[in-house]
């Protein structure tokens, strides 16, 4: 195949980038439009504010960008709440349960919508931890890469967002890989 | 045993050399031995290669010693500390070749031996190409297969890295990774 090795086996955390911003967010417009926009993806609009709607994020941060609405950002995302979660996950052996794809909706909020986040430095600082956090938890969780693991027949990661899995899929699947050559190897080894 | 033909990294490997003993006389194959006499004497030790050796012993016509690179020595300090081990000095293609190895002699117990330091060996590799710690003399301890998995781990931390520092604007035109590289060694 003519694509990069790296677009081969995994997304790019772009592509993630993308497909993280058809999710709805609510937003409150600050100017009135009138006019529909009407998309592949349905029908947004008219916006009248004070009224809140539920948009694409993408669209809310083109909104947002013009200075057309402020965002009303997800629950989670929330410096008492990040706060509560980073200590749950640096108690807990394992992941913590956060959205999805909270990486990347944290990271596009952060980067557009500061003002509309309260507490942003704080908020961006938990991020930051929660995340350094769960990284090295996916390292640790690496030493169960065993030939045992074979026999069990899969690895458990349970509550990784998208984005994180992507950073260490190709490195654990060419892990797996290699290691089933030695589970075909041990077998000749109990003859 | 040929189910990759074209894999030039199988290639590699069954070009190992292994030590074995004939367990016949050959007639004509003196050579091997490095000796001009026109035969190969019964009980003489030679080196081949893995291909050869591999029909020959399904044949029984050699005896197989086990390669210095899994000698004793090596397998005791792969138990005891298999991350200070450095395999690229041993065989470039150590694990690749230790597969092979183990499906062509039976009853050592080599395999368990080559999984565990392999797995242990692993988050080695894995702590190192996600931190941005110096990896040159690291990564020249490693194997081939453990270089590509290496390098696997590298190219996706780098792709989150850029990320994360926003710099994955794809609307300016940059050197190629390859190109940005030339002081590394690999």
């Amino acid at each position: 195949m003519a694509l990069p090795k790296a677009l081969r086996s995994s997304l790019t955390p772009q592509e993630i980038e993308f497909i993280a911003e058809n999710q709805q967010i609510t937003i409150v417009p600050t100017r009135a439009i009138n006019d529909k926009f009407e998309l592949l993806s349905g029908e947004f609009g008219p916006f009248r504010p004070p009224l809140k709607s539920k948009v694409p994020l993408w669209l809310a941060l083109l909104l947002k960008r013009k200075g057309k609405c402020t965002i009303v950002p997800p629950v989670w995302l929330d410096a008492e709440y990040l706060e509560a979660k980073l200590e749950e996950e640096r108690a807990s052996a394992g992941f913590t349960e956060m959205p999805f794809m909270w990486l990347e909706t944290a990271n596009l909020l952060v980067k557009d919508a500061q003002d509309d986040i309260p507490h942003y430095e704080q908020v961006r600082n938990y991020i930051k931890g929660i995340k350094e956090c769960r990284g090295n938890k996916a390292v640790a969780g690496l030493k169960f890469i065993t030939i045992d693991l074979f026999s069990q027949g899969f690895l458990n990661l349970d509550n990784l967002g998208l984005m994180e899995v992507n950073e260490i899929k190709p490195f654990f699947a060419k892990a797996f890989d290699e290691m089933g050559k030695f589970s075909g190897a041990l077998a000749t080894d109990k003859q | 045993m040929t189910d990759k033909f074209w894999d030039i990294d199988d290639v590699l490997a069954e070009q190992q050399k292994i030590p074995c003993f004939v367990s016949l006389d050959i007639p004509g194959y003196g050579f091997l031995d490095g000796n001009s006499s026109e035969n190969l004497a019964k009980n003489t030790r030679v080196e081949m290669p893995f291909w050869l050796v591999y029909p020959m012993t399904v044949a029984d016509s050699v005896e197989i010693e086990i390669p210095a690179c899994f000698s004793k020595r090596v397998t005791d300090d792969l138990s005891t500390s298999a991350k200070s081990v450095n395999l690229n000095g041993l065989c470039p293609c150590f694990f690749y070749f230790g597969i092979k190895f183990v499906n062509l002699i039976e009853g050592i117990a080599l395999g368990k031996v080559l999984a565990e330091a392999f797995s242990e060996r692993l988050a080695e590799i894995m702590r190192y190409s996600q931190s941005g710690r110096s990896y040159s003399k690291f990564i020249s301890f490693l194997d081939d297969t453990e270089k590509q998995i290496f390098q696997i781990g590298r190219e996706s931390a780098h792709l989150m890295q850029m990320w994360s520092n926003g710099l994955c604007n794809n609307d300016k035109i940059q050197a190629a990774r390859v190109l940005k590289k030339t002081n590394v060694k690999m």
